[in-house]
């Protein structure tokens, strides 16, 4: 539990240049739809909470292959192997400390776009980004010894294990708009959370392995 | 020696990508022991070691003892650049501070201590690498290339700190392409 | 004699005893089906005669999605029993499903252009089998891409694995967005609501599909399992070549 919450704190400090990178990229596209829909309010305001879930899914996915490339990349996964240490501590300290510094700013600035009207779409955005972090993980993990033509792959693995993930938590929201009655869909979203997070546990120490051979 | 053996590698195989490495490879390291292992480029002296160290997973070739305790300082350093050489060295062994400060203070490099990492020279980097074998009180040592990248006085120290180690009856095994001026070393050859 | 399964002699000899029964199974199967549909089913009242393509494009589809199954079934086998057969089995279904589902979206572009007037459309069901393509491609890209033949049977198994739950959301999400395509209307537990004269030829020809899925299977595993005999006899060769040459 110790070496989690050390893992964590410094991690956090780290300057997260790739990730401004990428917010500041979300930002500008808010910007410009924003500017391009204010012909048509209410077109826009159907359309909005889908575009903001599909567009923080992209970008989670981008910054995937970030995930474990440095500590890869500098040996520090290799010798926490040599260590026999717990490496699902490791992992799971990563993704949540990669969620930390990537997913809460991007719940802001969806509630800020938003104007924090529907707790589903925060909810959503929340959930989402995390269960997409921790499959794609999986993913990006696998990824991580291959030599060329690796910009195809980690998208290619990662992006069909996210659409049923957007499919969940755009279809609350077009369901809520329609028939009300959210607490479900925080259920079931919440539940394809806790799945993703099992899974992903059990996945991710294994293609780490695999990736050291 | 006639003491016990703290890992014995038994038949070992290993194939990768339709390649042979080794084929019921056998040997025993003991406590005092120095293993060192040569051979040209691409032999498998570096899989070897890894094999040994349990990476990726433990495999039931290798033997060890019952909470053999070991260190491996691998190719890569595993230091992390942001951090100064303090936190990197505290956070991976858990060693003490004070501890800490008599490790380094006999390899020459307690002026490095609170610098970070991206600011120290490639051999300045490998030798605080090297200081976590020592400072993590381990029994058996498996060092990939200890001496690349580090001057005559630093690969002396390292040295030393290698003989005081197996008269106290650790055990370590190394690759190394230079020759290894300890006092007795066990040479096991890998062919290409 | 299922653990007996993971031995490839076993696995080989029972397959190519059943493989001559398969392939005449296709034929047969086929022809009937071909027959019933083009003869003996009638044509729909809106569509015409463009229904009759629903008798491949369905099958197809059933096939993708079973063929996606029996891979995922095999690896988490796999994985449990540690062997690396199903592995390779997995691999060797892979371009099986890959056609099966490309045929499935052609057949239903082709479909599509009479009934709805458009090559494509975003629909739950078509986008479903367009997200099942891209799980095969993900899948064969990583296996094919590593050097080592074990390592890239591990990885892709494990990408089968994850990607399944893709199968079920597919599954509901008919129910979920009542769109072009009509709901189930043959697996349900009551009596299917299709009429017989549909139902034979589409009963036959997925019975042709699935013999003929069964057949190229056995073919490709004989493959497989070859492919891997021949490299570890070169394996075996290289280094007695090498022990001659030390001595």
């Amino acid at each position: 539990m110790v070496n989690f919450i050390r893992q964590i704190r410094q991690d956090l400090y780290r300057t997260p240049q790739s990730i401004l990178q990428v917010l500041f990229v979300f930002l500008n596209l808010m910007i410009a739809f924003g500017l391009l829909s204010s012909n048509h309010p209410d077109l826009w305001q159907a359309f909005l909470p889908i575009l903001l879930i599909g567009l923080s899914c992209g970008i989670v996915s981008l910054s995937l292959d970030q995930l474990f490339r440095e500590d890869w990349e500098d040996g520090s996964i290799e010798w926490l192997m040599s260590e026999g240490k717990s490496i699902e501590i490791y992992i799971l300290a990563r993704i949540i400390t990669h969620w930390l510094r990537l997913g809460i700013p991007l719940v802001l600035f969806v509630g800020l776009i938003s104007g924090f009207a529907s707790y589903l779409l925060l909810f959503g955005v929340a959930t989402a980004t995390l269960t997409l972090m921790l499959l794609g993980a999986v993913g990006s993990a696998l990824c991580l010894n291959t030599s060329a033509n690796n910009a195809i792959l980690l998208p290619l693995l990662t992006l069909p294990l996210g659409i049923p993930i957007m499919i969940v938590s755009m279809g609350s929201l077009i369901n809520t708009s329609v028939s009300g009655g959210a607490f479900p869909y925080f259920l079931l979203q919440g539940g394809l959370l806790l799945i993703a997070c099992a899974l992903s546990l059990v996945a991710c120490p294994f293609a780490l392995r695999l990736s050291l051979r | 020696m006639t003491s016990h053996p703290i890992l014995i590698v038994s038949n070992l195989t290993y194939t990768y990508a339709g390649r042979l490495l080794f084929r019921d490879l056998c040997f025993e390291v003991c406590p005092g022991d120095a293993i060192v292992l040569v051979g040209p480029n691409g032999s498998g002296k570096t899989t070897l070691l890894r094999c040994m160290a349990g990476i990726p997973e433990s495999r039931p070739a290798i033997i060890k003892n019952k909470g053999l305790k070991q260190s491996y300082v691998g190719h890569l350093n595993a230091l992390k650049l942001h951090q100064t050489v303090r936190q990197n060295l505290l956070n991976q062994t858990g060693a003490t501070s004070e501890r800490l400060m008599k490790i380094l203070l006999e390899k020459r490099l307690s002026s490095l201590l609170d610098r970070e990492v991206r600011t120290l020279s490639v051999g300045q980097r490998r030798q605080v690498a090297l200081a976590r074998l020592p400072l993590s009180e381990t029994k058996l040592w498996l060092v990939d290339e200890p001496t690349t990248h580090l001057d005559k006085t630093a690969a002396a120290h390292f040295w030393e700190m290698m003989e005081k180690h197996l008269k106290t009856g650790g055990a370590a095994v190394l690759t190394s392409h230079a020759p290894v001026p300890l006092s007795k070393t066990k040479v096991i050859t890998l062919n290409g | 004699m299922i653990r007996r399964l993971t031995h490839p002699k076993f696995l080989l000899r029972k397959g190519e005893a059943l493989l001559p029964w398969s392939m005449a199974a296709t034929g047969l199967f086929g022809c009937v089906g071909l027959l019933l549909s083009f003869f003996f089913s009638p044509p729909d009242y809106q569509q015409g005669e463009s229904v009759r393509i629903m008798y491949i494009h369905v099958p197809a589809s059933w096939g993708a999605l079973s063929v996606y199954t029996f891979m995922a079934i095999l690896s988490g086998w796999g994985f449990v029993t540690r062997a690396s057969l199903p592995h390779l089995i997995t691999k060797a279904i892979a371009p099986i499903g890959i056609a099966f589902t490309l045929i499935s979206l052609g057949t239903g572009a082709i479909w599509g252009k009479p009934t709805w007037g458009t090559w494509w459309a975003w629909d739950a069901r078509l986008t479903s089998m367009l997200l099942l393509l891209f799980l095969y491609l993900g899948y064969w890209t990583l296996v094919t891409l590593f050097d080592d033949e074990e390592k890239a049977l591990s990885a892709g198994a494990v990408i089968a694995l994850i990607g399944w739950i893709n199968i079920p959301i597919i599954k509901w999400s008919v129910e979920w967005w009542h769109t072009l395509h009509q709901p189930a209307s043959v697996f349900r537990l009551a009596k299917p609501a299709i009429h017989w004269t549909m139902l034979a030829p589409l009963f036959s020809m997925a019975m042709a599909f699935a013999a003929y899925g069964f057949s190229i299977a056995v073919i490709r595993i004989r493959t497989e399992i070859n492919i891997r005999k021949i490299r570890s006899h070169q394996l075996r060769e290289g280094i007695n070549q090498n022990e001659k040459l030390a001595a």
